[in-house]
């Protein structure tokens, strides 16, 4: 159920608003198009950028947390399986299916190296480069690591004040445009005795189609700046990729 | 016999900054062209139904902004590039800073740095690495800061030569990682910014339709009051 919440979203605001467009025009094909392009625009294209981005982010979580356990336990305890087995305890979902695909078959430094193709975060080759450094100069390692420890925790930080203002930012964004909407349902019950002549005239039905369409352009122009991503038709899923190629 | 001239016209400045900014000319003013045929198709068709000139000046209207506007983004997006940019150098310097303060080599280091740059940041840092190859002086440093309009990035690429120059000697390693930290913070506090910004200003979407709806309503009592003192209502 968890997995189609996006798309019960999707639907349920292509409902909304192909009522409201009937309410509005009291025309079903007009309302139709509208549910129709609603459902179009939100479930090919926003749902895959947001998805897309929240795969990222919680890819970005992981990554974080797999960088430091594994140096911090490197630090403690000097063996790089059990730092390895460490930094992998408590991984869920997809992760841990590349965990397990992976295995202890290869050497920790082949599953780290493995591990790239995953954690797309910028510095995870910064990371896999200090650790090459580690083993092949020896020293302490919590100081070699400071450095990228603090960027790690640093661009984390800066990911989550980031996602924290960005959500404020879209429930503004969304109270906006259901009071915009609401304009449209306060125009039919407040004009009552005008609306049905108004009705009759195609370019008062025309602009009122038109105003549909820019609250759509404005939900996909949100959904581009919200993600920064690009919309792929064809879906590419990397992960599963990884997890094969792992098998 | 009149001699044909081999010379080729000289290209505008628009054309030019829209080769600087990556777009193909050509290709914007089809889109340009194909876009404003089909507006005023519309804007032809709402004179048909409604025999009033009105709609098509404001249809005329609207396409002139557009125009003007899509087809001069050129100078926003060339601004967009030299952020970016911007941004890879605090990216990849901050790697740099990383291998410094490991206490590897500054060539090893940018060399070590480049593998995790894109494509073009990856040229310029080979152009650097082998101009340094081939000269020991500031030249090789002040000419990869020349691709940045930052002057404190000129600053911290001669406090990188100062760190080579010394032998990696800590004074100069901390006036870099006192430069550099300078830097990237104003430029991560500027990205945050203006990534923010960019979501606040599109609050004026809601706005706009609210306008556009407000207009419509306009439209539609005014026609319905000016039918019924045609009708003598």
């Amino acid at each position: 159920m968890k997995k189609y919440k996006g798309h019960l979203i999707c639907l349920v605001v292509s409902i909304l608003y192909g009522g409201l467009a009937y309410l509005i025009l009291n025309n079903i094909i007009i309302a139709l198009v509208v549910f129709l392009s609603f459902s179009l625009a939100t479930l090919f294209l926003i749902l895959p950028m947001v998805e897309k981005k929240a795969a990222k982010n919680r890819k970005r979580e992981e990554c974080y947390h797999f960088v430091q356990t594994f140096i911090i336990s490197l630090t403690v305890n000097a063996s790089p399986e059990a730092s390895y087995l460490s930094a992998i305890e408590g991984a869920e979902g997809e992760l841990s299916s590349i965990y397990k695909s992976i295995g202890t078959d290869m050497g920790v430094d082949e599953r780290l190296e493995y591990l790239s193709r995953y954690f797309i975060e910028p510095y995870y080759p910064v990371f896999l480069s200090i650790y090459q450094l580690y083993q092949e100069q020896g020293g302490d390692l919590l100081k070699l690591a400071e450095p990228l420890l603090n960027e790690v925790s640093r661009s984390e930080e800066d990911s989550i004040s980031f996602q924290k203002e960005s959500k404020r930012l879209l429930f503004d964004y969304l109270i906006l445009w259901a009071l915009s909407s609401a304009v449209l349902v306060f125009v039919k019950f407040g004009l009552k005795n005008f609306y049905d002549k108004m009705l009759e005239s195609p370019i008062y039905v025309a602009l009122s189609t038109v105003s549909f369409f820019i609250i759509l352009t404005g939900f996909v122009v949100y959904a581009f700046a919200y993600t920064g991503e690009k919309p792929k038709f064809r879906r590419k899923n990397n992960d599963k990729k990884v997890y094969k190629e792992a098998k | 016999m009149t001699k044909k001239s081999t010379k080729k016209p000289s290209e505008s400045s628009w054309m030019k900054k829209m080769k600087e900014s990556g777009l193909n000319p050509k290709k914007e003013i089809l889109i340009v062209a194909v876009a404003d045929v089909l507006i005023l198709a519309f804007g032809v068709y709402l004179y048909i139904l409604q025999k009033s000139i009105y709609p098509l000046f404001s249809i005329f209207a609207v396409i002139a902004i557009a125009d003007y506007f899509y087809l001069n983004r050129h100078s926003s997006l060339i601004q967009k590039r030299k952020t970016d940019d911007e941004q890879e150098f605090i990216r990849l310097f901050t790697y740099f800073s990383i291998y410094v303060k490991d206490g590897i080599p500054v060539y090893t280091a940018l060399e070590l740095t480049s593998r995790f740059a894109s494509e073009s940041m990856k040229n310029k840092l080979d152009i650097l690495l082998k101009e340094i190859d081939i000269d020991k002086s500031i030249m090789p440093y002040l000419n990869f800061s020349s691709y940045f309009s930052s002057l404190t990035i000129r600053e911290v690429m001669v406090s990188i030569y100062r760190m080579v120059e010394e032998g990696g000697s800590s004074l100069y390693a901390r006036q870099f990682e006192y430069l550099f930290e300078g830097l990237a913070t104003m430029k991560r506090k500027e990205d945050h910014e203006r990534r923010i910004k960019r979501l606040s200003d599109l609050t004026f979407l809601p706005v706009i339709a609210s306008g556009f709806t407000m207009i419509v309503l306009s439209y539609g009592v005014v026609g319905i009051i000016g039918g019924m003192s045609a009708n003598g209502i």
